[in-house]
């Protein structure tokens, strides 16, 4: 009984206010319309910084992921003493504010050779930071669930070396764990405002300063664009996790070949 | 000289000293059984055996050869491990034939030593079948 009463508040807290905004944008005078869904077929700026969020979030994921599974399984066997380095590293975005962090790259990307501030590039880099916490945390927790030291040293007796071990023994077995880091970190850089408007601004518009934008002169279309991003997010979610599940079949399809 | 000769190894994890001064000669062919009770070093042994722990004294000769440097996937040898550690990502002919793909043999050859393996313990139909 409390238990059920425990859940039904949670999605409550959770529903009401995206339910809240949904009839915001529907309700019209008192009248049920799409008028204001149907104004983002004709804005092109609707669709340019949706592409841009959608392009930061794949780089992220991409750059972000790829990364953090190198290294952690690079410290995991070869450099064991370098552990508690990592995890620090790992952890220091979650202490860094945002804006503290934008601000100290702007510093530092500012001058050439490192004439970075205004590109999308650089928010990538910035953001692949951002979801490292992320990243670390899922990749450290499948290396612990799947043993992959003994199945590691087990491909090793057998003559594979490190990159081969690497992509045909710890990736495929890690990969629930890498799934689920690409999806926190892509939902993170779809919602993501902070950096995006210290580091590039009006440069690279991403679209959450582009709702932000909107909501101060038209709230309905506004509103409208905040239920949008949420269902494209969540469709993007979708189709990661589609991916990801025929991912592992073909990756070892390929690498038995 | 035997064909696998171990001289003299050392190795302390901390300060537990898990094994001090081993020495063992195995001639080719011969079957040689370490027994003692748990912790006394026989899974250190075998570990420095093949590559995965580095003695702290002493060598590792295979047919004269010093083995103490090379990394395990270079000596070619078989290591069975207490949990038996099949890559639960690969099916049971994958599994089978990992080492023969590593080695780079064709994949015809490859095919077919796995189904010999498969035949002989017995799981001719299991070869499709994954771990877990």
């Amino acid at each position: 009984m409390i238990q059920r009463l425990v859940v039904a508040l949670f999605f409550l807290y959770l529903l009401l206010p995206l339910s809240g905004i949904l009839g915001f944008t529907l309700l019209d005078g008192g009248r049920l319309t799409l008028a204001h869904y149907r104004q983002s077929l004709g804005d092109g700026e609707f669709g340019a910084y949706m592409a841009h969020s959608l392009v930061l979030a794949a780089g992220t994921v991409v750059l972000g992921v790829s990364l953090m599974t190198f290294t952690t399984f690079w410290v995991h066997t070869r450099a064991r003493a370098l552990k508690p380095l990592l995890e620090l590293t790992a952890f220091l975005p979650f202490v860094v504010p945002a804006v503290t962090l934008a601000l100290g790259l702007i510093q530092l990307y500012s001058h050439p050779p490192l004439a970075l501030t205004g590109t999308a590039a650089l928010l990538v880099l910035a953001y692949t930071v951002l979801t490292l916490p992320f990243a670390y945390r899922a990749v450290e927790n499948g290396l612990a669930a799947v043993d992959s030291r003994t199945l590691s040293e087990a491909a090793q007796s057998l003559g594979a070396g490190w990159w081969r071990r690497f992509l045909t023994v710890i990736v495929p077995n890690l990969w629930p764990g890498i799934t689920s880091a690409a999806l926190l970190g892509f939902a993170l850089v779809m919602g993501e405002f902070t950096l995006a408007l210290f580091l590039v601004g009006s440069a690279y518009e991403t679209y959450p300063l582009y709702l932000n934008q909107v909501w101060r002169t038209d709230p309905k279309y506004g509103a409208a664009l905040a239920v949008l991003s949420f269902l494209i997010t969540w469709a993007s979610s979708v189709a990661i996790l589609w991916a990801s599940r025929r991912a592992p079949g073909q990756m070892q399809g390929a690498a038995l070949r | 000289m035997a064909f696998l000769e171990l001289e003299g190894l050392c190795k302390t994890f901390g300060h537990a000293a898990a094994l001090s001064d081993v020495t063992l000669s195995v001639e080719r062919g011969e079957l040689v059984s370490l027994l003692g009770p748990s912790g006394c070093g026989k899974t250190t042994t075998l570990r420095i055996v093949a590559g995965f722990e580095t003695p702290d004294r002493g060598r590792v000769l295979l047919d004269g050869r010093d083995l103490t440097g090379v990394s395990p996937e270079r000596r070619g040898f078989g290591m069975v491990f207490q949990q038996y550690s099949l890559f639960p990502n690969m099916t049971a002919a994958q599994n089978i034939g990992y080492g023969l793909r590593v080695a780079r043999r064709p994949s015809q050859e490859v095919r077919r030593r796995v189904g010999e393996l498969l035949e002989l313990i017995g799981l001719p139909d299991a070869g499709g079948r994954y771990p877990h």
